[in-house]
């Protein structure tokens, strides 16, 4: 059973869709089609974009990150889920020019936590959005910024 | 040509670790030269990562991705041998493909 594909059609987002049939090969990846969700403005439209509108707080999503950090165009952040079948992860930041900073595809057997780096132009709140058996939850933590990083 | 992506993968107890940095500017198309003039949007937009012919996580990225992505994440299983490959395209259509093997 082709999980990615159950779990576009299950979301119903639009993201989803197009980031299945992007990697069935059935669309190629422009940069319009690509870029879609992520030319969205503001934490509540694209959480709606991602399916995720009317998520939940969650203290099963952990962000783990510095609290004050130097530089913004470097910006540590890690995010822990224990929610039971996280399957996407997505990062948002929400004072960013744009707002959704990347989405992550966890297949089975990939563990609910990964690590990046981010731009964050000023002090901010970074939020998780996490995907799980229970549907969308999110976790959100302010992260002070003394130089933006061009975001 | 872009350089090879970094990539380092290993196995402790049954679950194998991934850390990751792709060579890339990742310019948001907002940077200005002092100059005055515009740099135009360069960022990856995609990245997948396999474990041998299976996809291991798959990353949609905007432009607020730090120059120079840098991923740490852990798949159950995997073996001294077997392969991980981190392959992206960029939003001018440009792809990079790189594998190692799993110590």
């Amino acid at each position: 059973m082709d999980r990615s594909r159950r779990l576009a059609l299950k979301t119903g987002g639009r993201a989803g869709v197009l980031a299945w049939l992007v990697a069935a090969g059935v669309l190629p990846v422009s940069a319009a089609t690509a870029a879609s969700v992520f030319s969205i403005h503001g934490v509540d439209a694209v959480m709606e974009a991602l399916g995720a509108a009317g998520g939940r707080a969650s203290d099963a999503i952990e962000i783990v990150a510095a609290e004050i950090v130097e530089n913004g165009a470097m910006v540590s952040v890690e995010v822990i889920s224990r929610l039971p079948g996280t399957r996407q992860i997505a990062l948002l930041v929400d004072q960013n020019p744009t707002t959704l900073a990347a989405v992550f595809a966890l297949p089975e057997g990939t563990l609910p936590r990964l690590q990046t780096r981010i731009k964050m132009a000023q002090t901010s709140h970074v939020i998780a959005v996490v995907e799980a058996d229970g549907g969308f939850a999110l976790a959100r933590r302010e992260i002070k910024i003394v130089q933006g990083g061009c975001g | 040509m872009s350089d090879p992506v970094r990539i380092r993968a290993t196995v402790a107890e049954g679950v194998t670790q991934v850390r990751l940095m792709a060579a890339h500017p990742m310019e948001t198309g907002r940077r200005r030269l002092p100059e005055g003039a515009l740099v135009a949007a360069h960022y990856i937009t995609d990245l997948t990562v396999l474990h041998d012919a299976r996809v291991v996580l798959q990353a949609r990225f905007g432009p607020s991705v730090s120059r120079d992505p840098y991923l740490v994440f852990s798949f159950a299983g995997g073996a001294p041998g077997e392969t991980v490959s981190v392959s992206w395209r960029d939003n001018r259509g440009d792809t990079r493909s790189d594998t190692v093997t799993i110590r």
